[in-house]
Formats: C-alpha cells, structure tokens, sequence
C-alpha cells in the first residue's frame, strides 16, 4: 500500500512538473526590437523615419551608375563576368532576370513598406502634432520617392499604401498611368502641406521644397504642364534655396548641402559613413578611360563651358586612382574607401530647368528661356535669345542643358525619355533601341511569384 | 632471446606432458534451449591448445591431467569448465551475454535487445571506432551504415563533416540529425570535440517510428552516442596512440608558367582581333586600342625560354606541406560490487596539409555508476579544450583565400624575393609594369597563410548525473540532470604587413632600375590592420524524469515508460572588431583599434522546450513484437497558434524463423520481418522566426559628424508558424543464415514531410522577398541493404566483411498555393539552382553546353547568343524556338544528391595478423565547380588548369580571349557541372595483436600494433579537390558547390595498443 502511495505522488510530481509556464516560451531576442515594445515614443517613430531615409542609400548605384550606362555617359566595351548585368542595360539587351532590376525593386518596395509600417502606426495620440507633421510628410514624400521611381523604371505597378500580408499583395494589381498620378499627386500634395518650410538640422530630411519639385517633375512625366507651371512657380518663391554662384561650386565637398541641394544622400567620410570614389578611374589615358563618354563630351563647348572640367580633367590620387572632379574629395591615405560627396536626388536647378520645360512645352517658349539660361550663364555659356523657337528646337536645347548640367547624376536616362527623344538617339549612336525597351522588364521572379498575368503582368515586348 | 628459449621450453613441456598422459575429451557446447554453438572456441586455459565446435555444437580435444578450458563465443557469456583428468565428456551451456553490447541497443529512454528491435536501426561498437586518423568521429561513420551519408566537406584537421539520413528531409529548416549522448540531446558543435576512444556505441534511428521518440527534432534521425561505463572485475588501464604523416590527397593540373604564358597571350591576341577584326596578332601592343589586347614582355619572354630556366613556381606546393598526426588516449576502467568507473583521457594534435594550419585537443572523461539496494545513482563529466590555427582555405582570391589565390596567381612570380621578403607581384604586377593586361590580382597565398593569425579555441563541458529507484521490480523512477556547456573565441588578426588586394597598393619597379639592381623587386604598401575577436558560447540544460516498468509472465514480456523533460538554452555572442594604426603591428588584439560599431556588440539568445512521452513494447517469446510510442513538444520556436506537436509512431516484428513451419530450414538461423510507422517534426529553425522584429543600425542624417539609430522593421509576424511533420513508413528484414555466414538487413521506406517550413518568395510588394510559412511537402523513399559475412576457423584464420548500399529518391510535391518554382543563384550568381514540383529539392538549373562553333557555317546554322564566336560555347536550344536567350534556355540538368551510395570492407586475419580495408563510394552526384569559372574560362586573368589548353582551334573547348563572349567559361553553364561519382578507399590498415602468453610476464594483458592508410586512392572524374564538397552544407535549395575548399588528405600512421 505504501508503495502504491509513493508511485501516485510520484506521478503527481511528474504531472505537476510538465506544465511549464507560457514564460518559458516567450523567449526574446536582445539585440532585437520587437513589436510589442517599439512604436510607443515619438524618438521611436523619428527612428522609423530615419529607416526610411536609410534604404534610400541600398540603391545609390543605382542612380550613380547604372543609369548612366543606360544613358549615353558611360558605356562598356564588351561584357565580362562581373559586369555582365550592367552590360546588358547598357546595351539595351535587358532582360527580366536581370538582378540589377531586381535589386532596386526589392529595395525600393521595402522602402515602401518601412513608410507605410510607420504611417500605419503612427497616431494623434502618440506625437505632437508637429512632430506628426513632419515624420507624417516625410514618409509620404519618400514613398512618393519610391513609386515614382518604380514608375519610370517600370512602368505601372502594384501601389501599397499600407502594410499588407503577403497574399493579400498577390491581390493587389498593376496601377495604370491615372493611378499613378492621382496616388503620387494626393501623397505629395499633403506632404506640401505638412513638411517644414526650412530645412531640419539634420540636413538628409526634406522640406517642403523638395516636395514641390518632385511633384512638378511628376507633372513633367505626365504631361500636365500647366499644373507643372504652378507648383513650380511655387517653389521658386522660397528663399532659403537657390542656384549656386557656380555648379562646381554647388559640389565642393565644403559646401555640403548647400542652398541648391534640395534631397540628397548624406554622406560624411570622418564618422565612417563615406564611401568610395564614384567615377574615379585608374588610368589617365583618356582612350582608356572612356570617360566622360564620346556622346556626353559632345555636349559641351569645351572651351567656354565651366562644367566640362568638371567631367574632364580628372585629379591623380595615386598612381593608379584618379578621381573626378565633379565628386572629388581629399584622398584618405589610410586606403579606406572613404570620401564624402553627397549625392543629391533633387537640386535646385531640377526646379529652374523643370519651370523652363513646364512652360517651354506648355506652349510659352520664350517665357521659358529665360530658366533654361539661368545655368547655362553660370556654367559660361551665352545666354539663348528669348525669342520664338520651334518646339523640337526647344526641347533638342533642353535636353543638351539637362545633359551638361547633371552629368553623372542619374537623370539623363529619364531625361531623355520624358522629353521623347531616346529612341531615335540612341538609334543615332549606333545601338538598337525599341519603344518598349523605355520602360524595363518587370523582374522575371516576381512575375512567377504572382503567376497571375491579369495581376502582374509582363510589360510588352519582353 | 632469452625469452624466446624460455617460450621455446615452455612449449617443449607442454608438448612433453601432452605426450605423457594425452586423453581425447569430447563435447558439445550449445544454449540453454539445446541450440548448438557453432565455431565456439574451447581452449586449454594457458596453452594454444584449441578446437572449434562444429555445426552440430561438438568437438573434440586432446588434453592430459587436470586442466581448465575456456568456452568463448561472440555473443555468449565465456565459461571456465574444469575438466579432472578423469572426466573424457564435457558438455557446456553457453549463456547469451545480453550485458554484451553486441546484443543490447540503445534506443532512446531505454535499451531493447537487438532481437526484439523492430524499427530501423544501424549501430557501431567501439571496434569500428578504434585508431582511426579522424579528428571528428562522424568520419568513421562514413560508408558503414546503409542509409547513412556522412560527407567530408574538406580537410580542414578538425574535420568538416556533414551527416544526412536517408536523404534530404526539409527545404530551409536543417537537415542535421540530432545527437543525443548519453540520453542527453547536444548540440553537434560539441561533438568534434568527442574522442572516439571514450564511445562505446553509436545508434542511429533511422525510421520515423524509431525516432519519433525525439518528435520533434526526429524528422532527419537520431544519433545516440553511449560512452563506455566501468566494466571487468580487475581494472584495465588502456593506452592506444599513433604517429601519422597526411600530404593532400589531390593537387589541380595547373598551367606551368610556359603554359601560362602561351595563354596569356593568346587571349589578349584573342580579344584583340575580335575587337579589331582587321588586325593581325603581329601588330605593335601599343598601337593596340584597349590595354587588355596587349601582353606584357615580362610574360612574353617565357615563349622564348626554350631552356625552361625562368622562374615556374608551384603555388600548390608552396602551399601545402607533409603534416603530423599525434594522438595518445589512456583510460582506466573497472568495477567494485557497488561502483563502475571509466576516466579516460586524450590528447590529439593534428597539421593541416596547408602550412600555418593545425589543431590540438584535449579531452577527458569521468564516467560513475554506483548501486545501493535498490537505489542507483551515477554521474558522467566531459571536459575537453581545443586549439586551432585557422587559415582561410574556402574563401575567394578577394577575399583572402588561399587555395583561391594559390590556384589563380600566375606561375611566373616567384614566392619569395632574392632578399627573401614575400613577392607581391602577383597582386597587379601585370597591371601596372606596361599596361593594364587586366590580370585578376590575388596576394600571395605564403603570406596569407603565415602572416593572418585566426586562433580558435573551443571548451566544452558535458555532463549528466542520474539517481533511479526501483519501487518494486521492475518498476523504476528515474531523474536525469543533464548540461553541456560550449565556448568557443576566436582571434583574428590581419597584419599590416599583409597589403590590401589591388594594383593601387603596390608600387614595380622601373625596367631601367631593374636592369640596374637584380634585387630590385615590387613593394607593397602597408594596409590598415584589422583585428576581431570573437567569442560565442551556450548552455544548455536539459531535466527527464522518467517511470520504466518491466515485465515478464509465461511467454509475455511488456516494457513501458513515460517520460517528462524539459530542457533551454541560452546563447551569449560578443564581438568586438576594429582596425588599427598602419605600420604597428606591435599589438595584435582589438586594443587601441579603431571599433567597427556595427560589428562590436554583445547578444543574447535563447528557447525552451517541453515533452512528455510514453511508449509501450510488447513481445510474446520473441516471435510476435509489437510497440507505440507518443511524444508531445512543445517550443519556444514557434507561434503561439501552433505551439504544441503530437508524434505518434506504432512498429511491429515477426520472428518468422521461431515458427514451427520453419524449423527444418535449419541454415535460418534468424528471420525477422518488421513494420513500422511514425510521425516526427523538425524545429530546426531560428529562435525568434515566428516574432515581429525590428533591427537596428547607425546612419547618417547630414547633422555634423553626429550618427543616429536607424530601426528598421525586418521581419513579419508569424504567429501560425508550427512543426513541420514528417510521416515515415518502413519495412525491413533482418535475416542471418548459416548462422553468420551470410547476414542480410533490408529497408525500404517512404517518407512525406508535410506543412513544410518553406521561405516561400512572396511579392516584394509586401515589403519583404520570402516568408516563412508552414506550406509544401516533399517525400523521400528508398531502399537500404546491408550484408555482413563472418567467420572464424579453427585454424585461427578468420573474417569479417560486410557491404551497404543505399538508394534514396527526393521529390518535391508542392511548394504552395502556386506551386511556383524557387530559383536560387549560386556563388557567383551566374548559375541557377531550381526547386519545383516533381523534382528533387535543389537541381542544378543550367544553360547547356554542348560543343563550340568550329567555324561560320556552323554558327550560321544554329541558335547561339548574340556575342557568340566562332570558337564559344555551343548551348542547346532547350525550349526549341529558336532562339538562345539565357532564361529560356536553361535546363534541369542534375542534381547533389547521389543516386546511390554504398560502402564495403572486410578484416581478415590470422592468429594475431589482421588487414582490414573499408571502401566507400558515392554514385551519380554532380557538384558545381565553380572554380572552373577562373580556372577555365580561357581569359587568362589568372592562371588556369591544364585543361584549358583544350582550347579552340587546338581541342574542344571555347577560344582563349580576354573577354569572353557568347556566355563561355566565365559565366556558368553544365561546362562548370561535374561528375561527383566516386570510390574511395578510405581505410587500409595491417596489425599484429601480440600472443598473450608473451605478454603475461610484462603483465600486459593486449598489445596491438598496426601501419594504417587512410584515404589512399579515390577514383574519380572530378577535376576539383573533393567530389563531397558543398560549400553550404545548411542550404538544402543551393547544394553541392565547389568554390574552393581545404583538401582532403591522405595519412598514413603507426600506432600501439594496449591493456595493462
């Protein structure tokens, strides 16, 4: 009997033991921020804002470099194993497993959610309305960043406005044009309305300005010239940004972020957030370097014109570095890859050349010469009468100042499209460039993911 | 000499009084039952006088006076029989030993005789586990067990192995079995550090039915190691030790430095006239437009070296070296009426074949059992230190690596300069002397291997104590305590004296100083140096309570338990990394060193687990079995929805051969038919993958030089996230004829992973590429056969063989609500792997290559891409429209996992001679050889393998240009898939055990001696180091790459043996 008693207390002993307490399984990670505990400050949200302007960086080379190559500013010769994808970019045989488009993609639909996860989260209660303000205007301005470059990359595609489970994003279809343009003019419209007129301290975030002329660069690439007119001529107005007495001087590393940077890429190469030379080469030899380009140095009168050192005469490093002087730094012995130009996204001559084609392609040509001279005087250049001249005349004019002006800034690929000139431009330069090719594949994988061609589908000709 | 007379005389006598009062004695030896014993061995205690029983259990010996004969036989209890000299008949009962290991296995929360198992497992005794050359002892695993694929990933001296069983289980959770020592669940990482001398038994549960009793770390089978206990009435103490010398197994055909220079040449000539279609290869290099359509006349002298005087180095050589092997390992083990006790202690020090790498470790061993009454109590404590120098032998030639940049640095630069000062020519001489040739630069691998300091040190503890009480017979309560602690740190250390990689860190000398100063030779600047350390360890705890009962009536026999246990763990990481002052390498910690912030923290992780579980196993005389187990998880690991996992499992065995019906096929000895079934899960996934999470990280905001914290959202919230189960069924037969002449396992199973943990690719759109969700399902099924032969003769002479084969099929049958396909991207992202419905997990997903363009018209006639030349690579058409096109035109074109798998050997010996010799082999795997993509991409940007002297006009392989076009060598198609098949004789050895009358007098009771080579020859058609390579052991989707790994090496050793 005795013994049947210890074997029943034993087995209580075992039953009591295996209960162990929802405690031991919630096991959190240290190094790890998790829901339950991120979200409740207003410093909380400001770094989810900063996590936002972070992936803007993920794809700098995008707009460094590739864009280039897909433009006419830099090109490559022949294709080898590690530049295989650039390559094929250049050379117009694109194709939708490309990773470099998958890349930025991937890159920029997660931008798009970090902005909606803070959007999502954030509420009244939680900030002070200034506060809301701002991180509430900045984060609709960068995922306005981000969907119009997957516009003009692309062509229409899915727009997420908020956090979405995964199958609820296989619902979700390719937006048309007017889509596009409504969601961008309604996101930038409000964020107008809620950023700072001046610019923060911390000099990477955005003021209103830089929301104004990404919606009047929205107009341009869609054609509304005359809402373009308007938001521009806005902008114009405020006084704390303005062109640079020269464009060399708007890219002295010493004068970082000055009055003509509006959005830009922040770097700083003494707290280690530096990077490499950007369009630095290891010869001299200008046949050898290929930069800048045949088509690109076409563009300039090289005597006259201040900006074509700027491209051209590139500074000695070392014996096997030379670096350009458009985004020269002093070199940091230490062989560290670190130099810090900023690299802007938006300056102020996008709101001068961009009123100058509002107008000049709205129908006011020589309203718009005036604007389209104000960089070509400060880069030496004779100013153009402000007389009447043909529209293709205006437009040839224009696209060669955009050419000079943002050289190795990643605007000339878009440039050239919006403005319609690209096909028989390229065509010119001896490459096979089809209308479809305008806009690039969709990535191949997320076409497969989808498998759906009503929701995601192919763009033609690919 | 004297000893040998007194040998001699000794013999003399016996014979002599052999001669005097000789009487012959018959017998016969058989079980309790009347089976007879056959091939017992009955000896005259202290002589060589013997005889062997025959198939009826008799025999027959001369014998004179009164002596002892002793009665053995493998399996049987020895019997000492005193035999007066009048006695003429002895007839012996032989016991069963079922303490013997032999019969007893272990099967997790208890021991099952070998009879009555009725699921699928394979075991190894501590024999198959004696004076092998292997740091880890997985290694000795290989080939031995059907079903059981343990792979050498490289010849790293502690040892890189990878064990898989009966195929690849799940898609992105692990594949690793689990290890359970002791009864104890541990982690692999302390396994390596085990010394094969202190284990027993190694048990593998194969079959989901077995295993289910681990549920939900069952579903890629269970490894149990049991570690020797006290046995024996007098303590033994036992000394094994060897000696070895290793040398790699295989050296790549390079090009010689006249090879390298035609190449080199070539293929700037090559890129030249294709870019300049008018040119000639006459034409002045410097009238030529780009740099890389040039040679360099530091090169081009080479073709006017008839003589072969210039320098040719080897860098494979220069590399590799003859290594040491020393290992001793003694033990004492013994038992009192209420103590056992096994301490064992080891030492092993093992050079890697690439010089500056090497590991030491040392390990101990307490094992305790103590009885009173009814009360047992025991303990076991594993301590064990290590040390490795470490060189980075699988990185790429941009990332430090060694054999990369042995393999690609051209033969024409010397090691060493005339001063005897590290060469750095090769890291972009080429470049910079004339013009830029565009010759990939690597660092010189001698300075690599000897200058980087990567210390690594590892400490584990392991150990267990138990206390059990019996309550009535049978009934027993058991508690165990177990814990392992593991702790590794690392030192890193990169000089300044190592320059970065990159022509802009060297600085040649003019050709006029040259020709000046023969000493003259290319400096390099000194880079920043860079120091880590690193340091991770655990503990891990694990409490099992467990109720057995045991009981037998009449022809019944019942064994049951339940078991409760819960166990956690908790893993500690710091790091602290930075970079120091150029030109001071006094100090080489991460004193004083510029931190790397991102990298320079500290981290805490952890999760939990509990279970309990019950099984019941019932057999009637051993002729009907029948056995069920449940076991309940649950973990810390998943989402609070799907926290908890059932696994059942159920198994049945016949004795067919104990029928009556079978009693008069008298050469079945044992026939047993068994069944089974059973579920089990894999939790081998992250910690945290189920929780939302946010990460953290420093950025710039444009405010000064002030840095801000970014926190970013990284991961989903996941809280359906649960097991994935794995339903197995197996049927298997146990046969043994002739009674051991011939023994027979066979397998055949089918097994379905369902709700699979799949990192599906979900649309970007949601703001991540891949979730994980519980969703797809994919089967394995195959066959396993296992023969064993053994024999021993009476005239001494005997054998041991046995041969495996294993068959596994993988195919994957949905992969979510798409089925879509997941394509993953090798190593170099130019290669495809694809895992799709109705295939095998991770295929190889290829362009295919199929010839070259010999001339115009045949370009002209067939799709190709459009920079293909005459002279490139030919790819098949796959989807026939006509058109190559890179993504339409790949294929499924192969796959890692073998088609077969197999192992055999066998030991014969006589008296004290044996040989032993064990083969494995691997069938119809295919391996990624990316290395081909420099090594044979015909742009002599680096050195190249002979092969690619194969090239066009002159063979069959792509023209040598510097820049390759039409996607050739350098981008990857199935030129770069190779054949993995092999055979490999992994061991041979040769011992003398001497006779123990010699060894009485110096009170040793065993002494071995033996020669041994491990890995002497494998046949293959692979080109690389290893056909077993895989550079990502842990990734199921993208197996099987070779992108430079350590070589295997081939060891020979001489060692001793044994007991005092």
């Amino acid at each position: 009997m005795k013994k049947i008693t210890y074997i029943l207390s034993l087995g209580l002993l075992m039953v009591s033991a295996a209960s162990c307490s929802d405690a031991f399984f919630g096991q959190y990670p240290s190094n790890d921020i998790t829901e339950g505990n991120f979200y409740q400050t207003e410093e909380d949200f400001n770094q989810g804002v900063y996590s936002c302007y972070a992936k803007l960086k993920t794809q700098s080379g995008f707009f460094i470099s590739e864009l280039a190559f897909r433009a006419d500013e830099a090109y490559l010769e022949s294709m080898a194993v590690s530049t295989q994808d650039r390559y094929d970019l250049d050379n117009f045989q694109e194709n939708s497993s490309n990773p470099i488009l998958s890349a930025v993609w991937a890159a920029w639909y997660n931008g798009i959610y970090r902005c909606n996860d803070v959007l999502d989260h954030m509420t009244e209660d939680m900030l002070s309305s200034a506060k809301m303000a701002q991180y509430r205007g900045e984060c609709l301005f960068i995922r306005s960043w981000y969907n119009f470059n997957l516009y003009k990359v692309f062509g229409g595609v899915p727009l997420i406005t908020k956090v979405v489970s995964p199958s609820e994003a296989k619902g979700i279809k390719r937006c048309s044009a007017d889509e596009m343009l409504e969601r961008l003019e309604t996101d930038l419209t409000e964020a107008i309305k809620l950023l700072p007129q001046t610019r923060p301290s911390e000099k990477a975030r955005v003021s209103k300005i830089a929301a104004q002329a990404m919606l009047g660069k929205v107009y341009l690439t869609f054609k509304k010239y005359p809402e373009a007119q308007a938001i521009f001529a806005e902008a114009l107005k405020d006084p704390n940004y303005g062109l640079m007495a020269t464009t060399a001087d708007a890219f002295k590393v010493a004068n970082k972020m000055n009055k003509e940077f509006i959005f830009a890429l922040c770097y700083n190469k003494s707290n280690d957030f530096g990077h490499g030379y950007w369009w630095s080469t290891n010869t001299d030899v200008e046949a050898d370097r290929h930069i800048p380009s045949e088509p690109t140095a076409a563009l300039f009168d090289k005597e006259k014109d201040n900006r074509w050192p700027l491209i051209h005469d590139f500074i000695k490093i070392s014996s096997s570095v030379y670096a350009m002087p458009k985004w020269y730094d002093t070199y940091d012995a230490t062989y560290t890859t670190q130099v810090g130009n900023d690299f802007p996204l938006i300056r102020y001559a996008d709101i001068t050349l961009g009123y100058a084609e509002a107008l000049g392609l709205g129908g006011n040509i020589p309203a718009a010469i005036p604007y389209l001279n104000m960089t070509r005087t400060r880069a030496g250049l004779a100013e153009l009468p402000a007389t009447a001249m043909s529209e293709s005349a205006f437009r040839q004019e224009l696209a060669d100042e955009l050419g000079r002006e943002f050289t190795y800034e990643g605007h000339r690929w878009f440039d050239l499209v919006r403005l319609g000139l690209a096909v028989d431009y390229f065509k010119s330069l001896g490459y096979s460039l089809d209308d479809h090719e305008l806009i690039l594949p969709i990535p191949n994988a997320q076409i497969e993911i989808y498998n759906n061609d009503s929701i995601l589908w192919q763009n033609p000709g690919y | 000499m004297k000893k040998f007379l007194a040998i001699f005389l000794l013999l003399s006598a016996s014979i002599a009084g052999f001669a005097q009062n000789a009487r012959t004695v018959t017998g016969r030896i058989t079980e309790p039952d009347g089976t007879p014993v056959i091939s017992a061995m009955v000896i005259q205690k202290g002589t060589t006088n013997g005889a062997a029983t025959d198939l009826d259990g008799n025999f027959s010996i001369r014998l004179s006076g009164d002596v002892v004969l002793e009665i053995s036989s493998i399996g049987y209890e020895t019997a000492n029989v005193s035999v007066p000299s009048t006695q003429n008949v002895v007839d012996v009962i032989l016991k069963q030993d079922a303490e013997l290991l032999e019969d007893a296995v272990v099967i997790g929360y208890g021991v099952q005789n070998r009879r009555d198992v009725t699921t699928s497992i394979v075991s190894i005794k501590s024999d198959d586990l004696q004076n092998k050359t292997n740091s880890d002892f997985r290694e000795m695993m290989a080939a031995k067990m059907p079903g059981v694929q343990v792979m050498q990933g490289g010849g790293r001296p502690t040892g890189d192995v990878t064990v898989r069983i009966r195929g690849i289980q799940s898609a992105t959770a692990g594949n690793d079995p689990l290890y359970v020592i002791d009864g104890v669940p541990t982690e692999s990482s302390v396994f390596s550090q085990m010394d094969a001398s202190d284990i027993a038994s190694i048990e593998v549960l194969k079959d989901a039915s077995a295993a289910a009793i681990y549920g939900s770390r069952g579903s890629c089978g269970v490894i149990l190691i049991t570690t020797k206990r006290g046995a024996g009435e007098k303590p033994v103490i036992s000394y094994d030790g060897y000696y070895g010398i290793s040398q790699v197994s295989k050296k790549i055909d390079l090009l010689n430095a006249w090879e390298f220079a035609t190449m080199f040449q070539e293929a700037r000539n090559g890129s030249y006239l294709y870019n300049v279609p008018t040119g000639t290869i006459s034409d002045p290099y410097a009238d030529r437009p780009q740099t890389y359509h040039r040679s360099d006349n530091v090169v081009d002298l080479y073709l006017k070296d008839e003589a072969h005087t210039m320098t040719n180095t080897d860098w494979q050589d220069a590399i590799f070296r003859l290594a040491h092997t020393t290992r001793h390992a003694v033990s004492v083990s013994g038992q009192t009426p209420t103590v056992k006790y096994y301490v064992g202690a080891n030492y092993l020090y093992r050079e890697g074949t690439i010089i500056n790498s090497d590991y030491t470790r040392y390990s101990a061993r307490a094992n305790v059992d103590g009885k009173k009454g009814r009360f047992k109590f025991g303990m076991s404590l594993s301590p064990s230190f290590s040390t490795e120098h470490y060189v980075e032998s699988d990185s790429q030639y941009n990332s430090n690596g060694i054999i990369a940049s042995a393999l690609m640095a051209p033969p024409i630069f010397p090691v060493y300069n005339r001063d005897g000062s590290y060469n750095w020519d090769m890291n972009g001489y080429l470049r910079k002397h004339q013009w830029d040739t565009q010759c990939n630069e690597v660092l010189n691998p001698v300075a690599l291997a000897n200058e980087t300091k990567d210390y690594r040190e590892k400490i584990t503890l392991v150990g267990n104590a138990y206390a059990a009480y019996e309550f009535i017979k049978g009934l027993e309560y058991k508690i165990t305590v177990g814990g392992d602690y593991y702790g590794f740190a690392r030192d890193y250390y990169r000089p300044t004296i190592l320059p970065l990689r990159g022509n802009k860190y060297i600085e040649v000398v003019p050709d006029a100083v040259m020709a000046e100063d023969p000493n003259a030779h290319t400096t390099a600047a000194l880079s920043q140096p860079s120091a880590k350390a690193w340091s991770y360890h655990y503990f891990h705890w694990n409490i099992a309570q467990q109720l057995s009962y045991t009981h037998k009536w009449g022809d019944h026999s019942l064994t049951a338990v339940a078991a409760y246990e819960a166990e956690k763990k908790i893993n500690r990481t710091m790091s602290v990394q930075g970079a120091g002052t150029i030109g001071d390498d006094k100090i080489q910690t991460t004193k004083g060193v510029t931190l790397d912030i991102d990298n320079t923290l500290n981290n805490l992780t952890n999760y939990g687990f509990d279970s309990w579980l019950f099984r019941a196993q019932y057999s009637w005389k051993g002729r009907y079995m029948a056995s069920a187990s449940v076991r309940g998880d649950r973990s810390s690991r998943f989402g609070s929805n799907n926290r908890l996992g059932i696994f059942p499992a159920a198994s049945i065995g016949w004795r067919m051969s104990d029928e009556p019906f079978m009693q008069n096929a008298t050469w079945i000895t044992d026939l047993k038919l068994r069944a089974s079934v059973g579920q089990t899960g894999n939790a081998q996934i992250g910690n945290y993958d189920w929780l939302a999470l946010y990460g953290i990280s420093t950025i710039y905001m444009g405010d000064g030089n002030s840095v801000v914290n970014q926190v970013y959202p990284k991961q989903i919230q996941n809280a359906d996230l649960g097991w994935e189960k794995n339903t197995q069924y197996n049927i298997g037969m146990d046969a043994n004829l002739w009674q051991g002449l011939l023994g027979v396992t066979v397998d055949a199973y089918y097994s379905r992973t369902s709700n699979m943990l799949f990192n599906v690719p979900v649309p970007d759109a949601s703001g991540f590429g891949t979730s994980n969700v519980n969703i797809g399902s994919m089967e394995n099924k195959g066959i396993e056969l296992n023969l064993t032969s053994r024999k021993h003769f009476s005239s001494g002479f005997f054998y041991d063989a046995y041969a495996n084969w294993s068959l596994n099929r993988n195919k994957v049958l949905h992969l979510g609500d798409e089925d879509a396909p997941l394509i993953k991207t090798d190593s170099s992202e130019k290669g495809f792997y694809i895992t799709q419905v109705g295939q095998p997990i991770g295929c190889y997903y290829l362009l295919v290559q199929d010839g070259i363009f010999h001339n115009q018209e045949e370009l002209a006639k067939y799709p190709h891409f459009e920079s293909t030349q005459v002279g490139d690579f030919r790819f098949i058409d796959v989807d026939g429209d006509g058109v190559m096109e890179a993504d339409d035109d790949r294929a499924i074109v192969g796959n890692y996992m073998p088609d077969f798998y197999y192992g055999f050997g066998f030991t014969v010996g006589y008296k004290g001679l044996d040989l032993t010799a064990a083969f494995q082999g691997v069938y119809g795997n295919e391996i990624l050889n990316l290395e081909r993509r420099y090594l044979c991409n015909m742009e002599a940007s680096s050195n190249m393998m002979k092969l690619s002297l194969e090239r066009f006009p002159y063979g069959e392989l792509n023209r040598a240009t510097r820049k390759s076009t039409g996607n050739n060598g350098a981008s990857m198609s199935t030129f770069h898939l190779e054949d993995g098949s092999y055979l490999r004789l992994q061991n041979l050895s040769i011992g003398y055990t001497f006779p123990k009358k010699w060894l009485s007098r110096a009170k040793i009771s065993n002494l071995r001696v033996y020669l041994q080579g491990t890995n002497l020859f494998t046949l293959t058609n692979y080109t690389g180091y290893n056909p077993e390579v895989n550079r990502r052991p842990g990734d199921a989707l993208r197996p099987g790459e070779d992108y430079c790994s350590y070589p295997l090496s081939r060891t020979f050793t001489v060692g001793v043996n044994f007991n005092l």
